[in-house]
């Protein structure tokens, strides 16, 4: 079943998928870093209460997903995560459809990184499982 | 102009986006007509980048880096290397059943009488 990028039940799905994958578990074995989302809406619009962004928050740890949270626009205590990565909606659905590369999306800065980008370098492996398994939750694969 | 492989050793990798983004386009910059950067592969696993150069020489690809980025990633070693794309064993293959009456199976070996 295909669930909704970004929404609960999107952030539901791959929870799922990251806790009950054993390939992903394997390759963040090591893994130390939460992860939050922000999605821009597409075309720069002035931020109004239609425009504010959209976040993803999830907590990932050693192979598994600790929490995951869908927070709507507007949501006032926003965590702060190891690592956050930002970037329109179009840019996002980019990687999660398989036709933007995430390693080359933050490396061209469409995926704007916060957080230790040597970290991100040093684990490719685990950012490349992880797009995968977005992929999964989303019914793109 | 030849085809180099630089392979370097990522001792050091910038910790902010922007650094690293901006470094990689400073070098981009640099290149020139006579030393083109092409393409690169990053394996995480032996912290090494693989670099696919077009240049005169292996000097003219070190004189495009700043010695900050030799520092941070040294090259380890440059090779001449040739291309080897093996969508032409398709293209050989193809143009070997045209050869043979355009049999799609496997060609027969001659019978010695």
């Amino acid at each position: 079943m295909s669930a909704l990028f970004p929404s609960q039940a999107w952030v539901e799905a791959l929870v799922r998928v990251l806790n009950n994958d054993a390939r992903y578990g394997e390759i963040a074995r090591n893994w130390e870093g939460d992860l939050l989302f922000v999605i821009k809406t597409d075309g720069g619009a002035a931020e109004t209460s239609e425009t504010r962004p959209t976040h993803v928050y999830l907590d990932l740890w050693h192979g598994k997903c600790r929490s995951g949270r869908y927070l709507p626009p507007g949501v006032a205590d926003l965590p702060k995560p190891a690592f956050t990565l930002t970037a329109g909606f179009t840019h996002f659905a980019a990687v999660l459809g398989g036709s933007l590369d995430p390693m080359q999306a933050m490396l061209t800065r469409r995926l704007q990184v916060s957080g230790n980008m040597a970290y991100i370098l040093r684990n490719v492996p685990v950012v490349l499982d992880f797009v995968r398994c977005c992929r999964l939750a989303a019914g793109a694969d | 102009m030849n085809r180099y492989l630089v392979t370097h050793h990522i001792k050091r990798i910038y910790a902010s986006q922007d650094d690293l983004v901006n470094d990689w386009r400073g070098l981009r910059q640099r290149t020139h007509a006579e030393a083109r950067w092409l393409r690169s592969w990053y394996a995480a696993a032996s912290e090494r980048l693989f670099c696919e150069w077009e240049a005169q020489s292996p000097e003219t690809i070190r004189a495009c880096f700043l010695p900050v980025e030799l520092e941070m990633a040294p090259i380890e070693k440059v090779e001449d290397v040739v291309a080897i794309d093996p969508a032409w064993l398709d293209e050989s293959a193809s143009s070997g059943a045209a050869a043979d009456g355009g049999s799609a199976g496997p060609r027969q070996p001659d019978r010695v009488a």
